[in-house]
C-alpha cells in the first residue's frame, strides 16, 4: 500500500487520554463528518492506549477490548466511524506490554494483526514502551509491519518509536508508513518548537510512502485535555504550529477535541491553501533559508511554486526578510518572485529583497509564484 | 518534476567526444528499439556534454553544429519520434567535467535554451565550482532555474564530492549520486545509514554502469541487482548493439525491472555484516525481494533467517523465494543458506505462505 501525502486524521490521546467510552469515538466521528474536517482531509479516527485489557483471550490469544469502553466489544465502533465515511485506527505497541501497561504485540504480532484486520481496523499506531531490552527495535517494526501486509487488508503503519535508534535511517525499509519522529507534545509553544527545531536537519528521510510525523497537534486545545502544560499557547502560535506541520510535510493528527473547538481553529485546521502545502504531490521537505536557528524556510511545490514560513518568536514584533538569491534566484535570471500571504492574500513582489513586518510569536506564511520579468 | 519510479535508459556520454554527433546518436537510438531496451523502459538517451560547442553566444549556452547540424531541438524531435528523452549533462561550474563550458552564473538561460531544445533529462556536474559559494545553493539555483523552464525536466545531480544526503530532497533534484562515473560494471551502495533518504521524489542514483560485448554478466547481474534493491535510477554506458544476448535478457529481465520500478521505492536493508552480502526490500502487494551479493574473489554460502527477515513462530508462515534470473524455487521456515559464485549475485522474489504446521 503506497501512502501518497501525508496522513490526516485525529486521535484520541491529546483529548482524552485514557478516558475515552464507545459515545465519545462516535460523537468525535460525527464532529468530522458534520463540522468540516473529513471534507478537508481528516479521514483517520485513531483510538490511543488503553482500549484493550491486561491479559489475552486464554483460548484464542486475541487481546480483548475493555468491556467498560465497549460493552458490545470495538467493532460495532468500527462499523459506525466507517459509516461516517471515515477510516478507523486502533494502538499497539512493540513490547511485551503498551505505554499503559495494556496487552502489547511482541511476539503476537501476526495473531494481532489478523485480529485488526478482521475488525476492518485501517490504521495501526506502534509504541516502543516495555519493549524487551535486549530484542532489536527495527526486527520489531519489520515484523509488524509484515504481519499487517499479510493480514490481509490495508492497513497503514504508523510507527512510534519517539525517534529512537536513528529511526529515519530504516524505518522506510521496515514498511512504515510515518514514523514519530520525537517525544510527545504537550499544548506549550516551547515543546512544539523543540520538536520542529529537532527535526531541520532529518527532514530530508521524509518523503513519499514513509512521512516524519512531528505528533499530534495541539492547535486549538488552549489548556485543555491531557496535554496541558502551562499556558504558552495563544492564536498566532497554533498558526506557527500547523503552519510548521504543514510546511514540514509531517502527517496532520488533529488532538484537539474536534466536538467542540472554536470555529476559528477549526477554520486553521482545514485552510485549503495551507492543507495544500502539507499534500503537495512532490512531498519534498522545506529548507532553512538561513545558516543561524532563524525559523525561515522554504518548500518547492510541485506545479512550480515555492512556500515560505517566517517565524519570529520573540516576544515583540519585528521585520523579517527574504533575499531570493539564498534560494537560487539570481540577478539576471529574468525572474521575480510574487509572495501571496495565504491568510490575507496581500501579495508582495520580490526581485532581490524584501521585508515585512511578523507579529510577536506568529509567523508568515507564502505562497511564491515565479513570474518573467525581461 | 514528481519521479515516482526512478528512470531508466542509455547512456554514450563515456565514449570519445569525436564519436558523439547526431548520425551517432540515432544510431543508439534505433538501437534502443532494436534491441528491445526502449519497449522495456530504457527510455533516456544520455549524450553527454559532446554537444556544447566551446563559445557562448548572446550568454546562452550553443550547440556545436558541425556534429548536430539541426542543432539539439532537430535531435529531441527525432528521437521524440522514437518514444526516447534527449539527456545530456551540464556543468555547474566554470566548466564541465569534460572541459566545456559550464552553466555558472548562466544558469537561467542555459536552463531555457535545454527547455526550448526539447532536452528532458539534465544531469548536471558540480565541479570546477568556485570555492565561496555554498554547493547546495548552487544546487537549489541549478534546479530553480530548471523548474522556472520547464517544471516537468528531469533533474539529476552529480556531485562527487559531497552528496547532502539530508537536503538534497529539498533542492529540485530527482536524483543524486555521490560517486563519479562508473569506469566498470559496478555500481554502489549509498552507506547502510543513508538508504533512508532515499525515495520516490529523490532517487540516491548507484551509478552508471559502463558494458561492452566482454562485460562478464554476473557483472551485469550485479549491477542490475544493486540498483533494483535501491530503487536507483539506472542508466547504462554501453551500445545496446554490441551487447551479447545474455546481457540483454538481465537488462530486460521483467523480475528485476519490477523490482527496479516496484511503486513504493523502499530502500533495501542490510540483513549482515559480511562482505557476503543480504538484502531484502519490502514490494508493492506483499512481495519481497531478497538478494544475496557476494562481493569476494571465491564462492560463498549466504546465510537468510527468517526471523531476522521478520518472521517469528506467532507468524506460521513459509517463505518461498522464486529465483529471478534462473527457475529455482526455494521454501523455508527457518532459514535458508544460498551459494552464490564470487562476483555474482542471486536475486529471489519473496511470498508467504501459510505454514504446515
Amino acid at each position: 500500500m503506497i501512502i501518497k501525502t501525508p496522513l490526516m486524521g485525529f486521535n484520541t490521546w491529546n483529548t482524552f487520554g485514557e478516558c475515552y467510552y464507545d459515545k465519545d469515538i462516535r460523537e468525535i466521528a460525527d464532529a468530522m463528518a458534520d463540522r468540516g474536517f473529513s471534507d478537508a482531509g481528516y479521514k483517520y479516527l485513531i483510538v490511543d492506549d488503553h482500549w484493550n485489557m491486561e491479559y489475552r483471550d486464554s483460548e484464542t490469544g486475541r487481546m480483548i477490548e475493555r468491556p467498560g469502553k465497549f460493552p458490545n466489544g470495538i467493532r460495532p465502533v468500527i462499523d459506525y466511524v466507517h459509516s461516517k465515511g471515515l477510516k478507523f485506527g486502533i494502538y499497539s505497541c512493540a513490547g511485551t506490554r503498551t505505554c499503559g501497561t495494556k496487552m502489547g504485540s511482541f511476539d503476537r504480532e501476526f495473531t494481532d494483526a489478523r485480529t485488526f484486520a478482521e475488525w476492518g481496523v485501517d490504521y495501526l499506531k506502534y509504541d516502543y514502551c516495555l519493549k524487551p531490552e535486549l530484542m532489536d527495535g527495527e526486527t520489531l517494526y519489520r515484523r509488524m509491519s509484515i504481519a499487517l501486509r499479510q493480514s490481509g487488508r490495508d492497513i497503514a503503519f504508523a510507527a512510534c518509536n519517539w525517534g529512537c535508534d536513528d529511526v529515519w535511517s530504516w524505518i522506510r525499509a521496515a514498511g512504515a508508513h510515518t514514523y514519530r519522529s520525537t517525544g510527545d507534545i504537550s499544548d506549550n509553544f516551547n515543546s512544539f518548537t523543540d520538536i520542529f527545531r529537532s527535526q531541520v536537519a532529518k527532514l530530508g528521510a521524509s518523503a513519499i510512502g514513509c512521512y516524519n510525523d512531528l505528533d499530534m497537534l495541539t492547535v486549538g486545545m488552549e489548556g485543555q485535555g491531557n496535554v496541558a502544560v502551562g499556558d504558552m499557547f495563544s492564536e498566532s502560535t497554533y498558526r506557527i504550529q500547523f503552519g510548521i506541520w504543514c510546511m514540514f510535510g509531517s502527517p496532520l493528527i488533529l488532538g484537539c477535541d474536534v466536538r467542540t473547538v472554536s470555529d476559528k481553529y477549526r477554520d486553521l485546521l482545514c485552510n485549503p491553501e495551507l492543507i495544500a502545502i502539507n499534500q503537495d504531490p512532490e512531498c519534498r521537505p522545506p529548507f532553512a533559508i538561513a545558516f543561524d536557528d532563524r525559523l525561515e524556510y522554504c518548500k518547492l511545490l510541485s506545479n512550480g511554486d515555492y512556500a515560505f514560513m517566517f517565524v519570529n518568536t520573540d516576544e515583540n514584533s519585528k521585520n523579517m526578510s527574504l533575499r531570493p538569491w539564498d534560494i537560487g534566484l539570481t540577478d539576471n535570471s529574468g525572474y521575480q518572485i510574487i509572495l501571496r500571504d495565504v491568510f490575507t492574500g496581500e501579495e508582495i513582489p520580490v526581485r532581490d529583497y524584501v521585508s515585512f513586518p511578523v507579529e510577536a510569536r506568529d509567523c508568515r506564511i507564502f505562497r511564491g509564484r515565479m513570474e518573467k520579468i525581461r | 518534476m514528481l519521479s515516482t519510479v526512478p528512470y531508466m535508459g542509455i547512456s554514450i556520454a563515456r565514449r570519445n567526444a569525436d564519436l558523439i554527433d547526431e548520425k551517432s546518436v540515432l544510431s543508439v537510438a534505433d538501437d534502443m528499439i532494436t534491441t528491445g531496451l526502449l519497449s522495456v523502459g530504457y527510455s533516456i538517451l544520455m549524450i553527454g556534454d559532446a554537444w556544447i560547442a566551446d563559445k557562448r553566444k548572446n550568454g546562452t549556452l550553443c550547440c556545436d553544429t558541425e556534429k548536430f547540424p539541426g542543432g539539439l531541438s532537430s535531435l529531441s524531435k527525432k528521437l521524440k519520434e522514437r518514444g526516447i528523452t534527449l539527456g545530456v549533462l551540464i556543468g555547474a561550474g566554470f566548466k564541465t567535467e569534460n572541459g566545456r563550458p559550464g552553466s555558472f552564473e548562466h544558469e537561467y538561460e542555459d536552463a531555457q535554451f535545454l527547455a526550448n531544445e526539447g532536452v528532458g533529462y539534465v544531469a548536471c556536474d558540480f565541479s570546477f565550482l568556485p570555492e565561496r559559494i555554498d554547493r547546495l545553493t548552487l544546487i537549489r539555483r541549478m534546479g530553480m532555474a530548471l523548474r522556472a523552464a520547464d517544471v516537468n525536466m528531469i533533474y539529476s545531480v552529480f556531485s562527487q564530492e559531497e552528496c547532502f544526503f539530508n537536503h538534497i530532497r529539498s533542492t529540485a533534484a530527482c536524483a543524486y549520486r555521490n560517486t563519479s562515473f562508473a569506469k566498470s560494471a559496478a555500481v554502489a551502495f549509498p552507506p547502510d545509514e543513508m538508504a533512508g533518504y532515499s525515495a520516490s521524489g529523490c532517487f540516491f542514483n548507484c551509478g552508471e554502469p559502463v558494458f561492452d560485448k566482454s562485460s562478464a554478466i554476473a557483472e551485469v547481474r550485479t549491477s542490475i541487482v544493486t540498483a533494483s534493491l535501491m530503487s536507483s535510477p539506472f542508466i547504462v554506458e554501453c551500445t545496446p548493439s554490441e551487447l551479447s544476448e545474455d546481457a540483454l535478457s538481465i537488462l530486460k529481465n521483467s523480475s528485476v525491472l519490477n523490482i527496479l520500478l516496484d511503486p513504493e521505492a523502499r530502500p533495501a536493508r542490510r540483513m549482515n555484516k559480511s562482505d557476503s552480502r543480504v538484502y531484502t526490500k519490502f514490494l508493492d502487494g506483499n512481495r519481497y525481494a531478497a538478494a544475496f551479493i557476494n562481493l569476494e574473489e571465491t564462492d560463498r554460502d549466504i546465510f537468510l533467517s527468517s526471523y531476522d527477515f521478520g518472521l517469528n513462530r506467532d507468524a506460521s508462515l513459509t517463505v518461498v523465494a522464486e529465483s529471478v534470473f534462473d527457475d529455482e524455487s526455494i521454501r523455508f521456515d527457518d532459514y535458508v543458506t544460498v551459494n552464490v559464485k564470487a562476483g555474482d549475485a542471486r536475486l529471489y522474489i519473496l511470498t508467504l505462505e501459510e505454514a504446515d504446521v
